[in-house]
């Protein structure tokens, strides 16, 4: 059904739904609290299923692959913030690249500036004689996690049918990962002007690295099971103008929607934030081989633009799931499901991942699977 | 630089965790790609 709701000319027996649970709405499941659960993989896999069977979704983002932490407290990472309270995390503000000598290091010779000058400096216990320890029990216990998830997963596809978007391989530019996990976004928007030449030598090192890769690592998905063959995940453009967008952002990720084409690969593409510049560019992605995503902008501004090109994925915003009272709720559901349901070419989600308790209340987002899942276009 | 780990420490150590010479290379880029993810 999904498969067939990113292809021309076929029309699904329902609409598919999408849930990407995070934060709050599992934890709550978990009989311990947030922090004690994310930092066992048992507890935290245990309270994804229950999430699982109660909110019954055909796709959903992961089983909690953002939120482990097991592996950053292994390495000694000090980078993020846990609220037991509201169940969050977050990214402190960081900067591991605040030269151009690094950004050249990086460009020349990434393995070296990523282990002797990240790596060692953001995960403590890599230093010294603590080394030999962390790298053996980081490797046990990802491995661990690994083959727990696998198990829950095929247990829950074969049961319910209910595919992962994590087992899809992910494409990020260079200068998403950049910005996200070295440089910080004020350092990466201060760098596309102050260190310009180095900036775009060091994306190219990076986008060869990481994404040479994880094509190396992913083999291709089988296209008669798995509804998408990779998935795309944009943020950066909102940091950019149109020009900074094409030099940073564009040349990369055309490059990968080409390969994308030249094996007929079917897409997910989440667009976080608004499309910004990126939204002049999205013509360039073939009809029907893409599931759009987007955060912000309107399904009807993207649907009068590019019409039957794109399926489109959204319609709920989580602040309505988050605050309507469930008469609101199924009204703007049923709203949406009239609106955009019996064109063949829409996946109900919301519009970003529910993470806080004041994105879903519990009742709505029970109400809005049931209406769906019974929703006939 | 005191902290270096890169590449002969790296390797010295997935050897004595018992990593076989022929899959060292590999699991290094596992690490690395790894890593790079970990908030």
């Amino acid at each position: 059904m999904l498969k067939q709701v990113v292809s021309y000319g076929e029309s699904p027996s329902k609409v598919p739904l999408y849930l990407n649970l995070q934060g709050w709405i599992v934890y709550r499941e978990s009989e311990c609290g947030y922090s004690e659960t994310v930092f066992d993989s048992e507890k935290m896999l245990n309270a994804y299923e229950k999430a699982i069977n109660k909110y019954e979704a055909d796709l959903y983002y992961d089983m909690g692959s953002y939120s482990a932490m097991f592996p950053s407290r292994c390495l000694g990472s000090n980078d993020f913030y846990l609220s037991d309270e509201k169940y969050s995390l977050n990214f402190k503000d960081i900067s591991y690249i605040t030269s151009k000598e690094q950004y050249l290091k990086l460009a020349e010779n990434p393995y070296d500036f990523l282990w002797n000058d990240f790596y060692v400096e953001k995960f403590k216990n890599l230093n010294g004689a603590s080394a030999e320890q962390t790298i053996a029990e980081y490797l046990k216990l990802t491995g661990e996690h690994y083959e727990r998830s696998q198990e829950l997963r095929n247990r829950l596809y074969t049961e319910k049918g209910a595919h992962f978007l994590s087992d899809m391989p992910v494409y990020q530019p260079a200068f998403d990962y950049l910005f996200q996990y070295l440089v910080g976004m004020k350092g990466i928007s201060l760098d596309m002007r102050r260190n310009k030449q180095e900036l775009l030598m060091a994306l190219e090192s990076f986008e060869n690295l990481f994404n040479g890769f994880m094509d190396k690592m992913s083999p291709p998905l089988d296209k008669e099971t798995m509804p998408f063959q990779s998935q795309l995940c944009l943020l950066g453009q909102t940091l950019t103008n149109r020009t900074q967008f094409e030099e940073f952002i564009w040349k990369h990720l055309k490059k990968k929607i080409d390969t994308y084409v030249e094996n007929d690969y079917k897409f997910y593409f989440m667009v976080e934030g608004a499309c910004g510049p990126l939204m002049d560019y999205l013509s360039y992605i073939p009809d029907g081989c893409c599931a759009l995503h987007v955060e912000t902008d309107s399904l009807d501004t993207l649907i009068e633009k590019f019409g039957d090109k794109f399926t489109y994925v959204g319609g709920m915003p989580v602040q309505v799931l988050g605050s309507a009272s469930l008469d609101e709720c199924r009204a703007y559901t049923n709203q949406v499901l009239e609106k955009y349901g019996h064109n063949g070419n829409f996946i109900f989600s919301t519009d970003k991942g529910i993470v806080f308790e004041s994105d879903a209340k519990p009742d709505n987002l029970k109400l809005v699977c049931d209406l769906v899942n019974n929703f006939k276009p | 630089m005191e902290n270096e780990i890169y590449p002969e420490k790296l390797a010295e150590i997935l050897r004595n965790i018992g990593v076989e010479d022929k899959d060292v290379e590999a699991t290094e880029d596992l690490l690395t790609f790894s890593f790079i993810a970990h908030l």
